[in-house]
């Protein structure tokens, strides 16, 4: 298949085109505003013209034997300039008009006060040509025309044209020399080497804006670069390490394979738990369905309780709110959700409980447990991927999918003490817009009070 | 996670295995050694299984045969399984189908339930979960395995509405034989509160707030007296849940 490769738009060649139009339109547009505006311009120009047309009606009178002066109407009636115009030739000796044009014309209704008066020698003596105002042709005005540009305009057009042209390509191309410097500059720029950027110095002021927001982008993708190579560096680790004891254990004959499947298990459970975070952390995922916050509570509580049950800790949903309505995409809250309700039965000690607590304004969730607490050092960090708290068993990848989902939802995550022990975690989503007056009572309300807030992120 | 101490009704029926309602379900899975594993331990369980790897013999299995449940791969490598439920759904065939995501993203879990999947694994699953989730389908009303119920030492026949506990008949009042077999359909899974309510009373019939709870109490203790090996439990705010007592 035959691909026609456009070419790129060439700014010299715009640039003497430009020019060129401008070049052929000035003195048209300069010829107009003249003749409409400034009749004084004109008239000097007609008088020359008329000043021609003299000379050129001379050579055509004759004299006879009598002394009577005559034309030549042929040739007068061929000229289209000349047949155009009204004009009597007098005898420089009588002082009478001679010849009247066109023929047979009434002199006396001529206005002389609007003539214009040539002398010239004729052959037998002066004669007085006296021309009158005369409705001026498509022809005498081209023939102005022409001979105004002819003489005039056209020769100093075309020497600023010389000089012009290719002083403004010159110039172009010497302004374009930055944008070659930066293009080699550019070229050199890889993934992984980073810290090299286009420079800033050299660029004029015009380019600058341009330069800068590459450069800044540059250095988000280099951050996110940075970031990537690190996840992917301990995502290979933390998948290395359940392999390395899988096959420790499978090596072992007789090792119960009960233990051998908890770690395939387990490594399933990390891989599901990374695709999810680099899914949320792309982007992709729209969170912009109205979504019911205490239908979603609802579901992970449903799915969470069997695991809790099992490990003998209760839960319970304290939402009787009924509905609240929030944008966002419901998969990602109900995983982040179950991710903490996890955590929460992990850290909780047998007996224990968990509870859910949904509130209609602001859209909240808080999962309360009575573990031990979040340490206010860890407070932050607990939400980086494959922080690990040294006694917990986790791979540390839940949190971070819940800091995720946050911030997919522009939502609030924050970690404060429960009382006596224990931790609340704390998701507070954006009022949906629209959704006027709280139905219940907004959570600072409901009674927190003696648990300080440990840390917002 | 408690294993599940599951039995599926032949093992529980007091006929014999020999003449148990035969369940047979269809294995959608281009994977051969996957397939072989999963229909292996399907047959263990005591279900007659056809695998095949396409869609397009997916479909022409399911014309042709009169399975009881599908568990269908939505990544296959002629097309995509997501369209083939669509079509079986439009056909209005009340065949329950599991879908099986192997991409662990979000969307395959909602795009599998849209087109009108009953429920869906993730790939890698606990053999355990696919068994229960596969009797949990069979076991919904006019499912293959919804008439005879049994769930550890309880057996509940739905048709004659007889019930029995390790072996011993029990007279249950109606209305809490209505939230057992509702429980029993879905057992290990939280069933949420309206619709025990819904199980157990008409629409239209006006009782006080705390019926569920009250009835719901009174099958706790029978279950206990009794000596059940599963017991009831109330999640508050969510619903009830029956399980195997610790």
């Amino acid at each position: 298949m035959h691909v026609a490769l456009k070419r790129p738009r060439s700014l010299a060649r715009g640039l003497i085109v430009q020019l060129a139009a401008i070049f052929a339109l000035a003195p048209a547009i300069g010829i107009a505003v003249t003749l409409y505006t400034d009749e004084e311009g004109f008239k000097p120009a007609i008088d020359r013209t008329l000043e021609q047309s003299a000379d050129a009606i001379v050579p055509l009178i004759g004299v006879d034997a009598t002394g009577r002066i005559s034309i030549d109407e042929k040739a007068v009636a061929a000229s289209p300039i000349l047949s155009a115009l009204r004009f009597a030739v007098y005898d420089g000796r009588s002082g009478k008009p001679a010849i009247l044009w066109p023929r047979r014309s009434a002199i006396e209704s001529w206005d002389l006060n609007f003539s214009y008066q040539a002398e010239r020698m004729g052959p037998d003596g002066l004669v007085r040509i006296v021309f009158f105002p005369v409705t001026y042709n498509a022809a005498t005005w081209f023939g102005w025309l022409g001979d105004e540009l002819r003489d005039e305009i056209l020769p100093f057009l075309l020497a600023l044209m010389i000089v012009t042209i290719p002083l403004a390509t010159f110039a172009l191309r010497r302004g374009l020399r930055p944008v070659k410097q930066l293009a080699g500059e550019a070229r050199h720029i890889e993934p992984g080497r980073n810290g090299a950027r286009l420079s800033e110095a050299k660029t004029p002021a015009e380019l600058l804006p341009l330069v800068q927001a590459v450069n800044e982008s540059l250095d988000r993708i280099d951050r996110g670069f940075s970031a990537q190579r690190q996840f992917s560096a301990t995502v290979a680790h933390e998948l290395r390490t359940p392999l390395a004891v899988l096959a420790e254990r499978l090596a072992r004959e007789g090792a119960p394979l009960a233990d051998a499947r908890a770690e395939i298990l387990r490594l399933a459970r990390l891989i599901d738990q990374l695709l999810i975070v680099t899914e949320l952390a792309s982007r992709r995922a729209r969170a912009d369905a109205v979504v019911d916050l205490c239908a979603v509570a609802r579901e992970a509580v449903a799915r969470e309780v069997p695991r809790a049950l099992a490990q003998g800790v209760k839960m319970e949903l304290d939402a009787d709110c009924g509905h609240v309505s929030i944008r966002g995409y419901a998969p990602a809250i109900e995983v982040a959700l179950r991710n903490l309700l996890d955590n929460a039965v992990r850290h909780s000690p047998r007996g224990g409980r968990v509870i859910t607590r949904g509130f209609a304004d602001p859209p909240t969730v808080e999962v309360c447990d009575e573990g031990p607490g979040v340490p206010p050092e860890h407070a932050r960090a607990i939400f980086e991927p494959f922080w690990r708290n040294p006694r917990s068993k986790g791979a540390g990848v839940g949190l971070a999918i819940v800091r995720e989902m946050a911030e997919l939802h522009g939502a609030q995550v924050s970690v404060r003490a429960n009382s006596p022990h224990g931790s609340i975690f704390r998701i507070e989503f954006p009022r949906l817009e629209g959704n006027g007056a709280a139905q219940h009572q907004s959570a600072a309300e409901r009674g927190t009070a003696g648990c300080e807030p440990l840390y917002d992120i | 996670m408690a294993v599940a101490q599951i039995e599926t009704d032949a093992e529980h029926s007091p006929r014999g295995a020999a003449e148990r309602p035969a369940t047979r379900l269809l294995v959608v899975e281009d994977d051969p050694r996957l397939s072989q594993a999963i229909s292996g331990r399907l047959r263990e369980d005591g279900h007659a299984v056809d695998c095949v790897s396409t869609i397009a013999r997916a479909a022409a299995a399911v014309e042709k045969t009169r399975y009881d449940l599908v568990l269908l791969d939505l990544n296959l490598p002629d097309g995509d399984a997501v369209d083939l439920l669509k079509r079986w759904r439009r056909a209005q065939r009340s065949l329950p189908v599991i879908a099986v995501t192997a991409r662990g993203g979000l969307d395959d879990k909602v795009r599998g339930l849209d087109a009108g999947a009953d429920d869906y694994l993730s790939k890698p699953f606990e053999p355990d979960e696919l068994l229960a989730r596969v009797r949990a389908l069979l076991r919904r009303p006019g499912g293959a395995l919804g008439k005879n119920l049994t769930y550890v030492n309880i057996e509940l026949d739905t048709v004659r509405r007889q019930l029995r506990i390790g072996g011993r008949r029990l007279n249950m009042p109606r209305r809490e034989l209505a939230i057992l077999e509702l429980l029993m359909r879905r057992a290990e899974t939280v069933v949420d509160r309206d619709a025990v309510m819904r199980a157990a009373y008409a629409p239209d019939e006006h009782v006080s707030s705390n019926v569920v709870e009250v009835n719901v109490s009174r099958l706790r203790r029978k279950l206990m007296e009794h000596h059940a090996a599963a017991e009831v439990h109330a999640i508050r705010g969510v619903g009830y849940m029956l399980c195997t007592s610790p």
